[in-house]
């Protein structure tokens, strides 16, 4: 049981901290769901329950629910000798796709230059990078992408997608 | 029985050539929006609509009602091969659905959801001849109460002891819940749980919630793992279809009862999602195999599907726009439809018989190539499946503000996955968490604040009934089982 991979990489997080974080982080919820229920009346008034009534025990469950799971977490013995939940190597290669994913919503919400230009970007980005492919084939997709999503919305669907100075330069609408 | 004779008519009217084409158009039309998670079958009607303006208004009916058939088609086979489920109704598709196609059961998998889709519809097509009638009836006797009790029984059916820690699943429950209420609170019109911030005054969008657990969640989990999707090598053969198709008939237990709860909550308006949902909850904890629910067992795609579609009423949102049409087409819907423009609801009764055959024959042709879709490389599929979530997101509202909370409910459901969290209690919370608020409130206004309104009448205090007993029987059974055998099951 308690055997561990002698290849896998350093341990980054044990099953145990992650656990805390996660009912921590539901602790958080619950409380901000709480203060935010009670600008409102909470009680059960002559014609039901008030505003507040549904979200202010919501909250309250959530809270419950969480330092639940602290506990578990802490000392039950559910997860005491779990394998360790994610390794330098894994961690490595989520953040490896968050990034570029976090530089997509920059580009186009931050910067302004809407979603067919981040999505070029972005593409390029994870192909040539990550997927190791060569410039014409990523320049291929990419754009392919951004085409097809273009005719498929603006043109056929009609739903407008969020577009930039760069559109307007070109002077697509 | 006239209504053999009327039916006959209809499949007259049905049967052209025109109204063939125009089903295939339709179906296909729909499977595009469906496949599209953002872009919903409400969005299709509304995009068709103006299309059908110079059409009869027959045409028109089949026109939408096949595209509403193609788009929740559609909608299950994101949710099976992308874990992104394509439509609402099609979440509980994704629990054992992805796991098949992850396991290279890609085929298999999307036949047995269409096939039980097309059980589903064409059971509620068949009560629809029957009852066609009664049922609007029925259905005009649900008040506030009511609506509560039928959401009250979904979530009862839906949440049992699963394997999850029960305080986890009071987390997830509770998050749902409270999401579904941060906005404008329409009983008391009061802003509620916004803290200030604009955006929030629209409320968390069901949808944006799902495209980020689910699409974004899974992917996140995909990479950590450096799990290719498993399909990649898996052979697709239409053979697997075939196979798929001389299974089905063993699985009719399942068949029959979801597509019985999917015309209850058709009639009783609570909406395919919330029968969808349902159907799994009861399908799991029948069956002799519950604990591998989730693991990717047919039975589990079965359910959600034949719920979904049975009863092809189309959801509130889809009915209003349709509504909607009729009224421009000189038409006024009600039950006086069925004296006024008999051939009409005939024709239109028909053309779901066949158009249920065609968009079969037509989904069941084109599973080889949606499975091909994972053969693309992870590479290119998955930034094009974050694309396709955040394009999705944006189109729910056109809010920026969106794309961000996609992206933080992607975070939130890869954390929830790490740490055993279930996910889908707190969708399912989302989709009814408002609707059940107001209907519980506006009970509790009509009857004087006494929570005796849920047992004011035979109806509403069976469904309530009914409810309870479901959400106690995993404690139940679980006791008597003790008792049967003590010493079976030491510890936990």
């Amino acid at each position: 049981m308690e055997q561990h991979d002698p290849s896998a990489s350093r341990a980054l997080a044990t099953r145990r901290t992650l656990e805390v974080i996660a009912a921590a982080l539901a602790l958080a919820f619950g409380a901000t769901i709480i203060l935010g229920a009670l600008e409102y009346r909470i009680g059960w008034g002559e014609r039901g329950p008030e505003p507040g009534y549904f979200p202010f025990w919501m909250g309250m469950i959530v809270v419950v629910g969480a330092i639940g799971a602290l506990f578990e977490a802490l000392f039950a013995r559910r997860h005491a000798d779990a394998p360790m939940a994610i390794n330098a190597d894994q961690a490595r290669r989520v953040a490896l796709f968050l990034l570029p994913m976090l530089g997509f919503l920059v580009l186009a919400l931050i910067f302004k230059l809407g979603l067919y230009v981040a999505m070029v970007a972005y593409m390029l980005t994870v192909m040539l990078w990550q997927g190791r492919y060569r410039l014409p084939a990523a320049l291929a997709v990419s754009f392919g992408t951004a085409a097809v999503f273009y005719f498929m919305f603006e043109l056929w669907l009609h739903v407008p997608l969020m577009k930039g100075p760069v559109e307007a330069w070109l002077g697509i609408h | 029985m006239d209504n053999i004779g009327d039916l006959l008519h209809g499949f007259q009217v049905a049967l052209t050539g025109y109204h063939l084409m125009l089903m295939v158009v339709g179906v296909l039309f729909g499977i595009l929006v469906g496949v599209l998670p953002g872009l919903g079958a409400p969005n299709g009607v509304t995009l068709l609509i103006p299309l059908t303006f110079t059409m009869e208004p027959v045409s028109a009916i089949i026109l939408l009602a096949s595209m509403y058939w193609g788009a929740l088609f559609g909608g299950s086979t994101t949710s099976i091969l992308f874990n992104i489920p394509g439509e609402p109704s099609s979440v509980a598709t994704t629990f054992d659905g992805h796991p098949m196609a992850k396991q290279g059961r890609a085929t298999e998998a999307l036949s047995y959801a269409f096939l039980s889709a097309a059980f589903g519809a064409l059971f509620g097509v068949v009560v629809i001849t029957l009852l066609a009638g009664p049922a609007a009836t029925f259905a005009h006797k649900f008040s506030s109460p009511e609506y509560f009790a039928v959401y009250f029984l979904a979530f009862a059916c839906f949440v049992g002891l699963g394997g999850a820690s029960p305080f986890k699943t009071l987390v997830s429950a509770g998050m749902g819940f409270s999401l579904a209420a941060v906005g404008m609170d329409t009983i008391s019109g009061s802003l509620r749980l916004t803290f200030e911030l604009p955006d929030l005054i629209k409320g968390v969008s069901f949808l944006v919630a799902v495209i980020g657990l689910f699409g974004i969640g899974e992917l996140i989990a995909t990479m950590e793992e450096r799990l290719e999707f498993r399909g990649v090598h898996a052979r697709i053969s239409p053979r697997d279809v075939l196979k798929t198709i001389a299974a089905l008939p063993s699985y009719w237990v399942v068949l029959v009862r979801s597509s019985l709860v999917g015309c209850w909550m058709g009639i009783t308006p609570g909406g395919p999602t919330a029968a969808s949902f349902m159907s799994y909850g009861l399908a799991r904890r029948f069956a002799p195999r519950t604990g591998e629910f989730g693991k990717g067992v047919p039975e589990g795609v079965i359910a959600p599907e034949a719920a979904d579609l049975a009863l092809g009423i189309p959801g509130s949102a889809t009915a209003a726009v349709m509504m909607g049409g009729l009224m421009i087409w000189g038409l006024h819907p009600g039950p006086m439809l069925f004296v006024d423009q008999k051939s009409f609801v005939w024709g239109l009764i028909a053309s779901m018989y066949v158009a249920n055959v065609v968009a079969v024959v037509l989904v069941l042709f084109t599973v080889p190539l949606f499975a091909a879709i994972l053969r693309i490389p992870f590479a290119i599929i998955a930034p094009l499946i974050v694309v396709v979530c955040f394009v999705s997101a944006w189109t729910v509202s056109s809010s920026p503000f969106d794309l961000w909370l996609a992206f933080l409910f992607g975070l939130i459901g890869y954390l929830f996955k790490k740490c055993e969290y279930p996910i889908a209690p707190l969708v399912l919370a989302m989709v009814i968490g408002d609707k059940a608020e107001d209907a519980f409130r506006q009970s509790m206004i009509i009857h004087g604040g006494s929570l005796g309104a849920f047992w004011s009448n035979w109806l509403c205090g069976t469904i309530m009934t009914l409810g309870f007993v479901l959400l106690l029987w995993p404690l139940v059974s679980s006791a008597l089982q003790r008792t049967k055998s003590p010493p079976a099951s030491a510890g936990g």
